[in-house]
Order: C-alpha cells, then sequence, then structure tokens
C-alpha cells in the first residue's frame, strides 16, 4: 500500500510538472477564434474604409501574413509587390494573362501558380509549382469582395494608384455559399440600389456600366444622353423591341421584368437615364 | 534401403507446424504491399464502388449551426469525446503492443528453450486481457458519443466509410477469439508442434489488430485530409481512395512504432511496481529483468520515432504548406516545445535507468568514469532540443531585445539544431546501451585494441557528419537544403547504431563474463525511473494526440465540412495541457486498477468455517 | 598506446570519407548537392 501510494504522488508531481510547465514555462497562445461571415457594408465605404478592410483581411481572415512574412522565407514579401508586378508579367516564366497590376493581384491570389517567384516554388517543381492555395476556395474562402479590399491595400502600401471599384453588397457571398434564404413562402426583400440590382442580374457581364463590364451589349455608361427613359425600360422588359445596331438579338435574357419588383425597374431606369 | 529423415511421418510432423507458420506469415505480410505501395488488391476493389453504372454519392456535408449540435446539460461535448477517444487510443496503444513484443518474447523462448521467456511472455499477455475489455468500453464510449454528440458529423462520416466500419466491428470477433485462444491456450498448447501452432495464433492476433488499427487510422487521417471528395465533400463511392488519403500511412508507421515503445514503457511500469512490492529476492530479480527487457523493448522502439514523426509532419507540409505552417511555425508551434521537455524526459529517463542499471555489473565499475561525459552530452542535447526560435514577445520587451528572437539562443531554435541535437540524443542513449552491455564482460579477441579504436573512429566520424550536416546546411544555405540535410544526419545515426552493435556483437563473441548479473541489485530509483517513463509517454501521447486532432481548428473534415460548434475554438496550449492531464490521471488509474486485478486474481483467501464441511 | 592510435586514425578517415560519399549520394538523389551554391 505504501508502494501504491509513493508511486501515485510520484505520478501526479510529474503530470504536475508537464502540466505547470505548458501553463507558465511557456508564453499563453491564445488562438484567434474560428472565422465567422462578416457582413460587410460595402455601399457607404470609402476608399480608405475599403483599404482598411484590405489591411484586416491581409493579417487576419486571409491568412496571408501565415507564409507573407519576413521569418521563414516562405512566400515572397509583398510591399513592393506593386512596383514589381509589371516586370513579372513581362518575364518569360510568367503562365497568367493579366495585363493590369489590378488583374495580376487577383490572379495571384486565385492562380497562385500562374508565377512563382524564383526559389519559393514547391520543392522539385523548379519554380513551376506555387505552394500557395488559391485563397478563393477551401478553407481561406474570401469572397470577391474581400479579394478586392486585398487587392486595394497591397496597391495602396505599394505605392500605386487604387484602381479597384468598391464592389457591390452582392459580391459578398463567397462562390461556394449560397445567399442565406428567406424562408420558403415569404417574398424577397427588394434590393435597395441600382448598384444591388445590376449586381443581381449581372449586368456588367455584358454591358459597360461606369466604364467598366463587358462587350457583348452596348455600353450603357453614358446611354442617358442618348435614349430616354422609355425607350430604357422596354430594353429591360422587352429586348427584342429595339436591338442595337451591331449587336447580335436574342442574346439579352428577355425575363428580367419577373424578376424585378417594380420599384427596382424604376431604380434602374433612373440609374441609366442620369448616366449621361 | 536408408530411410529418408524428411519424408518420414516424424520428419513430417515436426515440419508441418514451421510450415503453417511461414505460410501464415506470408500471407500476413502479402497485404503489406496493398497498404504501403497503394495499389488496390482485390479486398480494396470490393471497397469501392463496383456496381456499375450506378454512382454510390454520399454529400456533401450540411452547413451546420450551433443548434446542431446536442447538448447535455452540465457535460462538455468537446471534452467528453476528447477524453473518450485518447483513453481509448491509450489502451488500444497497449492492448495492440503487448502482442507484438509478447510474440518475439515467445519466439525467443522457443530459439533458445529458456522457459523464463516463456513465463515473461505469458505474465505479459496476462495484462492486456483485462486491459482489452477496458478498451472496448471505451471505443463503445467513443462512438456512443460521437453519435449523441456530433451526430451529423457521425452521419457524414459512416456515409463515406460504411464497408470499412461494417468490417472493423466485425473483425472483433476475430480479434477476441484470437487473443482469448492465445491467452488462456499457453499452457495447453506446448510442446515441439503445438508451440508453433501457438506463435502461429500470435501472429494472426498481431495482423489482426494491426488492421484493426490501419482501419480506424483512415477514419482519423481522412478527417485531416480528405481524398476521394470532390471540393464540396460529395464523395463519389471509392472508399479505397478515401482510405489511401496523404496521412494514412504516415500514421499507420508512426503508431505502429510508437505503440511499441509505449507498450514496453507501461509493461516496465508494471514491473518496477512489482519490483518495489516483492520482498522476496527471487521476485526481485524476476521482476528487475521483467522490467530491464520492457524497458528495452520501449528504448528500442523510441530511437526510430522521431524519423517516424519527421516522416509524419513533411507529409502534413505536402498535403497543406497552411497546415504544416500552422503546426511548427503558427499557433502551435508552441506545443512542439513542451514535446521537446517530454522528449527530453524521455531520454534522460531512459539513459538513467541503463546507468543505475550497470550496478547489477560486478565489472561496471571500469565504466563509471563515462558516465558522466554521457550525461553531460545528453543533457546539453537536451537543453538544445527544448530552446524555442520566435518569442512570444510584448512591445516592450521585443525592444529591449531588438527582435523576436534571442541574439545567441535564437539560432539553436531552428529545425536542423533541433535535427543535430536529436541525432546526437539517440546516438548517445544507442552508446549507453553498449557500455551497458559492455560493462559485465570481458573481451577474449586478439584485436580488442583495433575494435575499440574502430568503435570509437566510428561514432567520432559520424558525430562530426551529423554536426557538420547540422550547423553548415542549416546556417549556411537555403530552407531546401536545410530540410533535405536531415536525411543523411538520420542515415548516418542509423549507420552508426547498426554498425556499432554489429562490431560489438562480434568483438564480444566468445567473452568472458565477469560475474552472472546481479538480476535484483539495482537502486529503487531506477524503478521511479520507469515510472516518470510510462507517465511521460502518456502525457505526451496525450499531447500528441492534441495536436493531430487540433491541427484541423475549425473543420471536421479540412476544407471540406466546417466545424460550427459552440466549441470549435482551438484552445489555449494550457488549456489542452490540463485536459491531457486529466486524461493522463484517468488513464494511471484505470491502469493500477488493471495491475491491481491482475494481483487479485491469483490470490487466495484462507477461511476457515465459511462453508459446509 | 600505439595499438589504439594507429587504428583509430586509418578508421576515422576510412568512416569519414564514407560518410561523406553517403552525404553526397543521398543529397544527390534528392537533387541536390552537397555544397550550396546560390
Amino acid at each position: 500500500m505504501k508502494i501504491l501510494l509513493k508511486v501515485t504522488v510520484f505520478s501526479l508531481l510529474t503530470i504536475a510538472f508537464f502540466a505547470g510547465f505548458s501553463n507558465y514555462g511557456i508564453p499563453e497562445i491564445n488562438p484567434a477564434p474560428p472565422p465567422t461571415e462578416e457582413k460587410l457594408d460595402l455601399g457607404s465605404m470609402t476608399m480608405d474604409r475599403f483599404v482598411a478592410l484590405g489591411d484586416k483581411i491581409f493579417n487576419g481572415k486571409g491568412t496571408c501574413t501565415l507564409c507573407h512574412n519576413a521569418v521563414g522565407g516562405r512566400a515572397p514579401m509583398l510591399d513592393k509587390v506593386a512596383a514589381v508586378a509589371p516586370e513579372r508579367m513581362a518575364d518569360p516564366r510568367y503562365q497568367g494573362d493579366a495585363d493590369t497590376l489590378e488583374a495580376y493581384l487577383y490572379e495571384s491570389m486565385v492562380k497562385p501558380s500562374a508565377y512563382v517567384v524564383a526559389g519559393f516554388g514547391k520543392a522539385g517543381s523548379n519554380d513551376t509549382q506555387s505552394p500557395m492555395p488559391d485563397a478563393s476556395a477551401g478553407s481561406i474562402a474570401l469572397s470577391d469582395a474581400e479579394l478586392t479590399a486585398v487587392i486595394a491595400y497591397l496597391q495602396d502600401i505599394g505605392g500605386a494608384d487604387v484602381t479597384v471599384e468598391i464592389p457591390s453588397d452582392a459580391a459578398q457571398a463567397p462562390a461556394a455559399e449560397s445567399q442565406e434564404a428567406a424562408p420558403a413562402g415569404t417574398p424577397r426583400a427588394p434590393l435597395a440600389s441600382a448598384d444591388a440590382i445590376m449586381g443581381q442580374l449581372a449586368c456588367v457581364a455584358c454591358h459597360k456600366v461606369a466604364g467598366q463590364g463587358g462587350e457583348i451589349g452596348p455600353d450603357l455608361s453614358s446611354i442617358g444622353a442618348s435614349r430616354d427613359r422609355e425607350y430604357l425600360r422596354r430594353a429591360i422588359l422587352a429586348p427584342a423591341a429595339d436591338v442595337a445596331e451591331g449587336y447580335p438579338p436574342g442574346v439579352m435574357p428577355p425575363n428580367y421584368g419577373d424578376q424585378l419588383y417594380a420599384s427596382e425597374l424604376e431604380m434602374l431606369v433612373d440609374y441609366l437615364a442620369e448616366s449621361k | 534401403m536408408r530411410a529418408n529423415k524428411q519424408l518420414t511421418s516424424t520428419g513430417i510432423r515436426r515440419r508441418l507446424p514451421v510450415c503453417l507458420f511461414l505460410a501464415v506469415l506470408v500471407l500476413v505480410l502479402s497485404p503489406v504491399d496493398l497498404v504501403g505501395l497503394g495499389s488496390p488488391a482485390a479486398f480494396a476493389q470490393d471497397l469501392s464502388s463496383s456496381q456499375g453504372a450506378e454512382e454510390v454519392v454520399h454529400g456533401p456535408p450540411p452547413k451546420l449551426s450551433a443548434a446542431d449540435y446536442p447538448q447535455i446539460a452540465g457535460v462538455n461535448a468537446r471534452v467528453f469525446v476528447w477524453l473518450a477517444a485518447q483513453l481509448h487510443l491509450w489502451f488500444a496503444a497497449f492492448v495492440l503492443a503487448v502482442p507484438i513484443f509478447v510474440f518475439i518474447i515467445e519466439a525467443i523462448g522457443m530459439k533458445t528453450r529458456d522457459e523464463r521467456y516463456d513465463s515473461m511472455a505469458y505474465e505479459f499477455i496476462k495484462i492486456s486481457i483485462t486491459a482489452y475489455s477496458l478498451t472496448a468500453i471505451l471505443g463503445g464510449l467513443l462512438a456512443f458519443s460521437l453519435i449523441i454528440f456530433y451526430p451529423h458529423v457521425f452521419q457524414y462520416m459512416s456515409g463515406i466509410f460504411k464497408e470499412t466500419m461494417f468490417f472493423y466491428a466485425l473483425l472483433f470477433f476475430a480479434e477476441s477469439a484470437l487473443l482469448y485462444i492465445y491467452y488462456y491456450g499457453w499452457y495447453w498448447l506446448q510442446g515441439r508442434f503445438k508451440k508453433w501452432v501457438h506463435l502461429t495464433l500470435g501472429l494472426l492476433l498481431n495482423a489482426v489488430g494491426t488492421t484493426l488499427m490501419f482501419l480506424a487510422n483512415s477514419w482519423v487521417t481522412f478527417m485531416m485530409s480528405p481524398a476521394g471528395v470532390d471540393p464540396a465533400g460529395v464523395f463519389a463511392g471509392d472508399a479505397w481512395a478515401a482510405m489511401h488519403n496523404f496521412l494514412w500511412n504516415p500514421i499507420n508507421l508512426h503508431r505502429f512504432v510508437a505503440n511499441i515503445a509505449y507498450g514496453g514503457s507501461i509493461v516496465g511500469a508494471y514491473a518496477a511496481f512489482k519490483f518495489l512490492s516483492a520482498t522476496r529476492e527471487q521476485d526481485k530479480a524476476h521482476y528487475d529483468w521483467m522490467g530491464y527487457t520492457a524497458n528495452f523493448i520501449a528504448i528500442s522502439a523510441l530511437l526510430p520515432l522521431p524519423f517516424a514523426g519527421y516522416y509524419l509532419a513533411a507529409e502534413i507540409y505536402s498535403y497543406s504548406q497552411q497546415m504544416g505552417i500552422t503546426l511548427m511555425g503558427g499557433i502551435f508551434a508552441w506545443l512542439f516545445i513542451i514535446q521537446a521537455v517530454l522528449i527530453g524526459t524521455l531520454f534522460l529517463s531512459a539513459n538513467y535507468y541503463l546507468w543505475c542499471g550497470m550496478g547489477r555489473s560486478d565489472g561496471a565499475h571500469r565504466y563509471h568514469k563515462y558516465v558522466k561525459y554521457l550525461a553531460i552530452v545528453i543533457v546539453g542535447a537536451f537543453l538544445v532540443w527544448f530552446t524555442p526560435h520566435t518569442l512570444v514577445l510584448t512591445n516592450e520587451e521585443l525592444k529591449a531585445l531588438g527582435g523576436p528572437y534571442h541574439k545567441y539562443l535564437g539560432p539553436l531554435g531552428i529545425m536542423p539544431a533541433k535535427n543535430t541535437a536529436v541525432n546526437i540524443m539517440i546516438l548517445f542513449t544507442a552508446l549507453s546501451f553498449l557500455i551497458y552491455r559492455r560493462a559485465n564482460r570481458v573481451a577474449t579477441v586478439s584485436w580488442v585494441a583495433a575494435g575499440n579504436s574502430v568503435q570509437a573512429a566510428l561514432f567520432t566520424a559520424g558525430i562530426l557528419n551529423i554536426l557538420f550536416l547540422g550547423i553548415y546546411h542549416g546556417y549556411f544555405t537555403n530552407t531546401v537544403y536545410k530540410v533535405a540535410a536531415s536525411i543523411p544526419q538520420v542515415l548516418t545515426t542509423l549507420i552508426i547504431i547498426a554498425v556499432s552493435i554489429t562490431l560489438d556483437t562480434v568483438m564480444y563473441r566468445g567473452a568472458k563474463e565477469i560475474a552472472p548479473l546481479k538480476w535484483g541489485r539495482v537502486p529503487d530509483r531506477a524503478q521511479y525511473a520507469l515510472f516518470m517513463l510510462a507517465v511521460a509517454f502518456t502525457w505526451l501521447m496525450g499531447l500528441m494526440g492534441y495536436i493531430r486532432s487540433g491541427i484541423r481548428q475549425h473543420w471536421h473534415v479540412t476544407d471540406v465540412f466546417r466545424d460550427n460548434s459552440p466549441d470549435a475554438f482551438t484552445p489555449t496550449l494550457g488549456y489542452a495541457a490540463n485536459v491531457v492531464s486529466v486524461g493522463t490521471i484517468l488513464f494511471m488509474a484505470m491502469v493500477i486498477f488493471v495491475f491491481w486485478l491482475s494481483q487479485v486474481s491469483t490470490r487466495k483467501a484462507e477461511v476457515a468455517g465459511y462453508w459446509k464441511a | 598506446m600505439k595499438a589504439y592510435v594507429v587504428p583509430f586514425f586509418v578508421a576515422l578517415i576510412v568512416c569519414a570519407t564514407l560518410f561523406v560519399l553517403l552525404d553526397f549520394g543521398v543529397m544527390n538523389l534528392m537533387g541536390l548537392t552537397l555544397f550550396f551554391t546560390p
């Protein structure tokens, strides 16, 4: 019995030593809590705040500083990336198709192997494969809005012009996730701005709006100068009625009338009419 | 006519059990190819979807919210599952490891025809019988707690692994049958023929046990490094792909070796306890011998373990740089400093036990003078091993220090320094062992001087090589070289150990024994070294188990199935250490219960006047 | 003393050579050289 007691006390002391060392002998490490979906108020953001958001994501949710730091030499430092980007795009090893700094930064985050800085490639891949994951997927899963914020931040710290557009609220949802679905049977809440509507309907996929967008349909950047409200309304509800010269018929979806509330339609028409 | 001995009926009878054993051995080893090289054999084909055009699809996993995790008032679900899993693992490791070395000790006994080995092997297996039922109870508790507290996770996992889980459950019939026949039939299956049958049963027991472990390992490694599912978590039906994920084989290897080391240390603690409680000289001698053997097993398995662990960490990096960096360069990095302290404890205890044990020999005094140098080197290596690199400092401290590293000690914190330190520790432990073996003998070969010189040269050249690889590649090259240099370092250590043991064996052939080893003549504090070993091993396993599971952070299945439970947060290191400590105390209490039972079962109380005449 | 010294140095040179060859061989197998050239 005495032996049992001695052995028990000895074992408890040993365990206490290990527990004590772990609690007091090393610095207290408090890991960050799991990331939560943050609803960003993009509509009212200034560019300064947007850059600050990018900074926050860069140092937080994006987990960028895990590798892009001065310590381990695991990833290139990004403080001067704005300056070196043109060289990299001109490098014969460049595999991507960006032509602007903004596009290059976006591509580096979603297709990191498009260009691997010398010495940072995966072992044995001869700098053709990047160990960096796709920041828009997996456990980082940055939304388009967040990626854009990081681009803004990187442009800012590199001393370049911040060329990004603060995206609409609709760009907040990560690609893989669906928006919070309203309970079945209740009508959806009407969208609050022309921006939100254009985001929802993905107008910029085919049309240029405020200078940015696709070229499948007519440029709407100054459409208000040449077309009146009635024309614009008809163009949205019944696109086949007036097909602009030089553009293919039957491409624009004819069912936007079923998808918009009357208030939303008017908001959109107002916006286009004022785009002069 | 000359009778051909081999073809007589007695001749065949004699060779039959050996052939039976060898046949089973071949059968058992052939699936190793399957597991090792990853080529699906018939067994694996059955697992895959073989339903022709019909695709077996499962998933994607649901998006859970806190409300989806059932609660029982007053029970912290995460800690409960954590403890159930860890306790189950501790017992399972023990129960899988013991048959491995029992098998080896029985075989040694059969070879040497020394009955003491057979009795010792029987005594070891007796301990694990009670432990076996505790393993099963804890396994059931674990399964129930997963179903109760994490039903969606269990549903997702069982949808993917349903065939292997089913097979796993059925395989326990084989495990139980084999274990019970192996144990209960120990003294029935004795004699020339039946002993081989018994040994074959032991082999089968180990094969089944290892298979069970490999199956369970696949579920746990899938959660860490999923395969066979698309990025959304949809499973297309290929169970072999899900099983054979990135981390499966590294964990298989690491756990197989670690189990042996661990099992040896627990049995060593048992022997130490019995030694301290023994009153008769022959009992003390018996348990001293048992403790030494168990410790020998534990240390032999401990030596290759750092390499298995390194391989595991390397595969984690290959799977996901992020996971690897979080593990060793991020929030989990400090856990490895704690691990260093534990490992240092293991090495120091093991060496201390060897040095104390030298007293069993009358000739040991010749080597006493070397012990302090061994101690200095091992303690020094341990200090390097446990020095951190990046310090977590407040802003004032940062300014005072001029950076996050200590100017002189900081460089000792990087991996090449640690690799060098651990190689040196392993080498000097092997050296302690060599000296221990030599302590009782005087070599009689003519070339003793030359042989000793060669040994010295081997160690000197090897240590210089290890230092060169560590210092040059560690501080004057880039990351790729730093990491790569650890491979020749490891090989140097392993070569030195293999060659020096061989050389010593040859050199001491026909050596004079100074006197028979005085088993039992060992100070009590040596037994406490064995307890330290067992407790440290247990705590270390708990810590590593936490790291393995915690590195998934807020994911049930990495990048695929998000953990949204109220306890999804990664706890502070201190908290984790406390849970591990509680687990260790619970485990030790249960183990003492197991040891006590094996003692109680042999007691016979003398009662007069109770039974009717 | 001579009985120890000569075999020690001979063995030291042999072992050192073998270890260096080992280093070379292993590093080569991994696609690297023994000495680092940036």
